[in-house]
C-alpha cells in the first residue's frame, strides 16, 4: 500500500517552482531591456531634434550676422518673427554680448522664458523633459562676436511618439517574454518534469505490484540515467518478488501437507479447518490417534512467513515423535520436552527469536481430555446443560524458555455424550468488522451453541461462514470440532 | 518520546524517579513491531543509564497486540534478565483483564520471567 503524498502547496511541484523562477527571471531581464531600449529611443529622437536644431540656429546666425553687423534692429526683429512660421519653435531671442536686455525676443504662450546665456555657456543643445533649447553666438564678418541667439524648440511631436513607441515596445517586450516562459515551460515539461512524472507513475505502479512497469525514457541525460536505473530496479524487485513467492508457495505447501487427513478417532468425529492467510502462517494443528484415544494439537507460532512454517513443522515432528513412543504420557511432559527441544532448534541453531501457543490435549476414549500448554480458551458445548463453557488454557508458551516446567500446568475435563469441544486460533476471534469490533470468543461459541446438533464438518463450515462473514480474514483461522457420539 | 502510528498505537516512554513508565494504548498489530521494539529498547536504555529500579509497562488501555510485538516483549524481557544482577530492573506489567488478549496472554508472558516480572490487574 502507498502511504498517502505530503499536502502539495501551490509551489510544491517541480513544474510549478520551474514555471515561478523562469518567469521571475524573464521578467528582471525584460523589464531591463524594455526600460534600456526605452531610454535609447528619448534619446534617439532628442538628437535627431537637436541635429535639426542646431541646421536651424546655425542658420538664423548666419542672417542675423549681417542685420546686427549694420545695426538694423527691425531687420533683426524680423528675421527672429519668422521662425514663428516654424511650428516646432516656441520662442527665441537674441542678447548682445554684455548683460543686457535681449535686442529682440518673441515668446508663443506656455513656452519656457529664455533667460540669457552666460559667457560660459558654450554654442549647442540642451534638452528639458519639455524643450530643447538651442544656443548660438553670432559672429561678424571679421569674426568678432556680435552677439547670442537662442531659441527654444517644443518636444511635445518628440514625446509623443516616444509614448507609442514606448508602449509598442512595452507589448513586445511582454509578449517576448511570455513566448519564451512558454517556451521553457514546454520545454521543461518536455524534458523535466513530463519524465518525472512518468516516473513516478511507474514506481506507484510498481508499489502496488505491478511488477511489469518500466518507463520509457531513452534521453541519454541524467534523467536518463534515472530511468534506466529504475527499469533496472523493476526487474530485480520482479525477479526477488518471484523467488519470494515460490518459497512462500513452498512453504504453504509444507504448511498444508503436513496436516492430519481424515482423522478418525473411535466415539468421536472430527472435522477441522485451516484457513490461511497470503503469507503463510504460523498456525498448528495435528490429530494423532493412539491406542485408545487420540492426541490433539493446537498451536500458533509467533509472526508469519517460512520460520513460522519451520516451526509449526518441528513442533508436529516432535509431538508425533514422542506421542508415538509414549502413547499414554501426560500433555505436560510431552510440552515441556517439545519445549527444550524447540529452545534448542529456534535459539542456538535458527538464531532466531519466536515462540509459539501450544495446547497438547490427550483425549481417552472414555471421554477424559487431560491437557497442557497454554493457547486459546477451549470452548465446550455441554449437551446436558445446552450451553457452551470457555475452559482457559492455563501456562505458558514453547521455545521462547529453555525450561518451562515451572509455569507449565496440567488440567483436565470430561466430556460426555453430545458435546462438542472446539478448538481455535486467535485468527478466529481476532477478525474484525468494519467498526472495528472483534468477532470474539462469546459470538463464536454462541454459533458453536446455533449448530452443535449439526455432524462436525457442517458445524466447521457454519463457524467459517460466520467468522469469514464478519470481516476480513488478516490473520490464520484455524476451527477444530470434536463432537461425542451418543446422546445427552 | 512518544509515537503515534496513524491512529493505530500510541506509545510513550516516560522517565521517572527510579522508574521509567513504558505507556501502550490502541492496537499494537504487526505494523507496530517495530514501534513497540524500539520503545522498549529506548526503555532499557533509560532504566540502565539512570539506573532504574523499575520499568512499568502499562497495557491497560491496549486493545490488541500481534504476536509479533508479544514477540518483541519477550525479547526485551530476555535482554533483562541477561543483565549483570546489579543492573538488572525490575519489570511490572499492568495489564486490564476485560481485554480479551490481556486474559489470555499476560499470564503466559509473565510465567516467562516469574522472578524479574510481576503483572498488576487494574
Amino acid at each position: 500500500m502507498n502511504a498517502p503524498p505530503p499536502p502539495r502547496g501551490r509551489l510544491a511541484s517541480l513544474e510549478a517552482r520551474l514555471m515561478a523562477v523562469t518567469s521571475v527571471v524573464l521578467v528582471l531581464a525584460s523589464t531591463t531591456l524594455f526600460l534600456r531600449l526605452a531610454a535609447r529611443e528619448r534619446s534617439n529622437l532628442i538628437a535627431a531634434k537637436a541635429s535639426a536644431a542646431t541646421m536651424v540656429i546655425e542658420l538664423l546666425a548666419t542672417e542675423l550676422a549681417a542685420a546686427i553687423d549694420f545695426g538694423d534692429a527691425d531687420d533683426v526683429s524680423a528675421r527672429l518673427n519668422a521662425l514663428r512660421a516654424n511650428p516646432d519653435i516656441v520662442s527665441a531671442a537674441v542678447w548682445p554680448n554684455s548683460n543686457e536686455p535681449p535686442t529682440a525676443s518673441w515668446s508663443a504662450p506656455d513656452a519656457p522664458a529664455l533667460s540669457a546665456p552666460l559667457p560660459r555657456d558654450g554654442d549647442g543643445t540642451t534638452s528639458t523633459p519639455g524643450w530643447l533649447i538651442a544656443t548660438k553666438t553670432v559672429v561678424g564678418p571679421r569674426g568678432a562676436s556680435l552677439a547670442r541667439v537662442r531659441v527654444a524648440f517644443t518636444l511635445r511631436g518628440e514625446n509623443e511618439a516616444y509614448r507609442k513607441n514606448r508602449l509598442q515596445l512595452f507589448w513586445m517586450t511582454a509578449g517576448l517574454t511570455a513566448a519564451t516562459a512558454i517556451l521553457l515551460g514546454a520545454l521543461a515539461r518536455r524534458y523535466v518534469t513530463g519524465p518525472l512524472r512518468g516516473l513516478a507513475e511507474a514506481a506507484s505502479a510498481l508499489a502496488d505490484g505491478d511488477l511489469t512497469a518500466r518507463v520509457d525514457i531513452r534521453s541519454a541525460d541524467e534523467i536518463g540515467d534515472l530511468a534506466r536505473a529504475f527499469n533496472v530496479m523493476g526487474k530485480a524487485v520482479a525477479f526477488r518478488q518471484e523467488r519470494l513467492e515460490r518459497e512462500v508457495e513452498l512453504a504453504q505447501r509444507i504448511q498444508t501437507s503436513i496436516l492430519p487427513r481424515q482423522p478418525s478417532v473411535p466415539g468421536l468425529s472430527c472435522a477441522a479447518t485451516m484457513i490461511p492467510t497470503a503469507e503463510v502462517g504460523g498456525d498448528y494443528y495435528d490429530f494423532l490417534p493412539v491406542e485408545g484415544g487420540c492426541w490433539i494439537g493446537i498451536g500458533d507460532v509467533s509472526g508469519h512467513g517460512l520460520d513460522a512454517g519451520l516451526m509449526m513443522l518441528m513442533t508436529q515432528s516432535i509431538v508425533a515423535s514422542l506421542v508415538a513412543k509414549e502413547p499414554a504420557a501426560s500433555p505436560r511432559d510431552v510440552v515441556c520436552v517439545l519445549n527444550e527441544v524447540l529452545f534448542d532448534n529456534i535459539r542456538n541453531r535458527l538464531r532466531r527469536d519466536d515462540h509459539a501457543t501450544l495446547t497438547l490435549l490427550r483425549y481417552d476414549r472414555g471421554g477424559r481430555v487431560v491437557f497442557a500448554g497454554a493457547h486459546e480458551e477451549i470452548i465446550v458445548y455441554r449437551a446436558a446443560q445446552g450451553t457452551c463453557e470457555t475452559i482457559a488454557t492455563p501456562g505458558t508458551w514453547v521455545g521462547g524458555r529453555r525450561d518451562i516446567r515451572r509455569g507449565t500446568v496440567e488440567s483436565s475435563f470430561q466430556l460426555g455424550p453430545g458435546d462438542v469441544m472446539l478448538l481455535h486460533t486467535d485468527g478466529a476471534t481476532e477478525i474484525r468488522n468494519g467498526h472495528g469490533e472483534e468477532f470474539g470468543i462469546e459470538r463464536l461459541g454462541a454459533e458453536l451453541q446455533r449448530s452443535h446438533d449439526r455432524p462436525a464438518a457442517e458445524i466447521v463450515e457454519n463457524l467459517v461462514f460466520a467468522v469469514g462473514g464478519w470481516g476480513t480474514v488478516e490473520d490464520d483461522v484455524t476451527l477444530l470440532v470434536f463432537k461425542c457420539e451418543g446422546s445427552s | 518520546m512518544s509515537t503515534d502510528t496513524g491512529h493505530k498505537c500510541f506509545i510513550e516512554v516516560a522517565a521517572q524517579p527510579a522508574l521509567v513508565r513504558v505507556t501502550l494504548r490502541g492496537d499494537a498489530t504487526m505494523d507496530a513491531a517495530e514501534l513497540v521494539r524500539g520503545a522498549l529498547a529506548d526503555a532499557h536504555a533509560r532504566a540502565t543509564a539512570a539506573p532504574a529500579r523499575e520499568v512499568v509497562v502499562d497495557f491497560s488501555q491496549l486493545e490488541f497486540m500481534s504476536s509479533i510485538c508479544l514477540k518483541t516483549v519477550l525479547t526485551w524481557l530476555g535482554t533483562v534478565e541477561s543483565l549483570d544482577p546489579g543492573r538488572r530492573y525490575g519489570v511490572r506489567l499492568i495489564s486490564n483483564p476485560s481485554i480479551p488478549w490481556q486474559k489470555r496472554s499476560i499470564h503466559a508472558l509473565a510465567s516467562f520471567a516469574p522472578g524479574l516480572l510481576t503483572v498488576d490487574e487494574t
